[in-house]
């Protein structure tokens, strides 16, 4: 089995490659399903609101006001969609 | 009497992150023993207490001045304490428990009794009191305390400057040990004046060198390690007669009648979670109709 978290659609007829995450799938399925939207992110350290840019498998790219943050999502606790 | 300026003693970098913690450490700067609140009231009360201000007059301008530049470090450092508050809780429905993350914070005055704001107290949440104040009214005495109260406030800076580097703390706790750094030379050189005593010899002088704190490099650039203030437009000039020639780190010194430039006041944002301001959109409006109404409009 590959160690890519690469996995092509199984879907017939689609060609397009999806990628998955080998930890927390469901969680990063959700988060995909946030892109561009405002959202609170709590972390283990505190907490961050801002517009999510992208979500990649092992973290979430998320603007704050001026500034850019890239959050681990092995360390949020929930994400509230505004 | 006192006038007021709307800018603070520098600019403080608007942070990207808060640290309630850190928030929570940095009010011991604020109103704990060593604390600028405590060097705030001493010298106020020593300026109001001082005997023969006309016959001592360098003596009590030192005194009267370094007062009015307190007022504005005690600004600074509550306004540092408010901006290293930011982005603790969220707004949300009361029963999603907003202000969760306050919950084991170090300080929880900063969640109920203001809203995450600074409080006049130190960093465990005991109160500032009078009795830091040291108002003996003997000269030689009081400006001993002084020196020694400017020693320990820049001790506990240099030690809540290693627990934190939240970069708006550091900033202020940077600036404030330059500003520190002038204020123990400055109550050592009354002390020559007053008895010919050469302090640096005297005593084991505190290690007056910001080389190991980075972030007190930019002002001293600016000139800050040497620069006094009168923070008057024309009273307590004579304070250059005490702040003259050369200093422990190899400046001269040099006094300046006014204040510095300094930085803007921060805003804050509103925290619905606090109900802070407070007031609504349709409140807003109202306010607005009152004031147009009262002018006449």
């Amino acid at each position: 089995m590959s160690a890519y978290p690469y996995q092509p659609q199984s879907q017939p007829g689609s060609n397009t490659p999806s990628m998955t995450s080998l930890i927390d799938p469901f969680v990063y399925q959700t988060l995909l399903g946030v892109v561009q939207r405002d959202v609170t992110i709590q972390t283990t350290q505190g907490n961050l609101r801002g517009n999510v840019v992208n979500v990649l498998p092992d973290h979430v790219v998320l603007r704050v006001g001026g500034s850019t943050f890239f959050v681990r999502i092995q360390q949020i606790v929930w994400v509230m969609p505004s | 009497m006192f006038t007021r300026i709307n800018r603070l003693a520098i600019e403080l970098p608007e942070p990207e992150y808060g640290d309630a913690n850190a928030a929570a450490a940095v009010q011991e700067l604020l109103g704990g023993r060593f604390g600028e609140m405590s060097t705030l009231n001493n010298y106020l009360y020593q300026s109001f207490n001082f005997r023969g201000k006309r016959k001592l007059k360098p003596f009590y301008d030192l005194v009267a001045s370094i007062t009015a530049e307190e007022v504005g470090h005690v600004e600074l450092v509550s306004n540092a304490i408010n901006l290293c508050m930011k982005g603790i809780t969220r707004p949300g429905d009361p029963d999603t428990t907003p202000l969760a993350n306050g919950l084991n914070k170090r300080n929880t005055y900063h969640f109920i009794a203001s809203a995450q704001t600074a409080l006049p107290g130190d960093s465990m949440g005991k109160s500032w009191t009078g009795d830091y104040v040291f108002t003996s009214g003997n000269l030689v005495l009081d400006l001993l305390h002084n020196f020694f109260l400017e020693c320990g406030a820049r001790t506990h800076k240099m030690r809540v400057y290693q627990m934190t580097d939240h970069p708006t703390a550091r900033a202020m706790i940077g600036y404030l040990l330059v500003r520190g750094g002038v204020h123990v030379v400055a109550y050592a050189k009354a002390l020559e004046i007053a008895t010919g005593v050469d302090l640096t010899k005297m005593l084991p002088v505190p290690d007056l060198d910001n080389e190991q704190f980075d972030a007190t490099h930019p002002y001293i650039a600016m000139g800050l390690n040497r620069k006094l203030f009168t923070f008057s437009y024309q009273d307590y000039q004579d304070i250059a007669m005490i702040w003259r020639g050369p200093l422990p780190d190899g400046s001269t010194a040099e006094v300046i009648q006014g204040v510095p430039d300094g930085g803007p006041v921060p805003d804050l944002d509103e925290l619905p979670e606090e109900f802070a301001p407070g007031v609504s959109r349709e409140d807003f409006l109202e306010i607005a109709k009152r004031l147009q109404r009262s002018a006449g409009l």
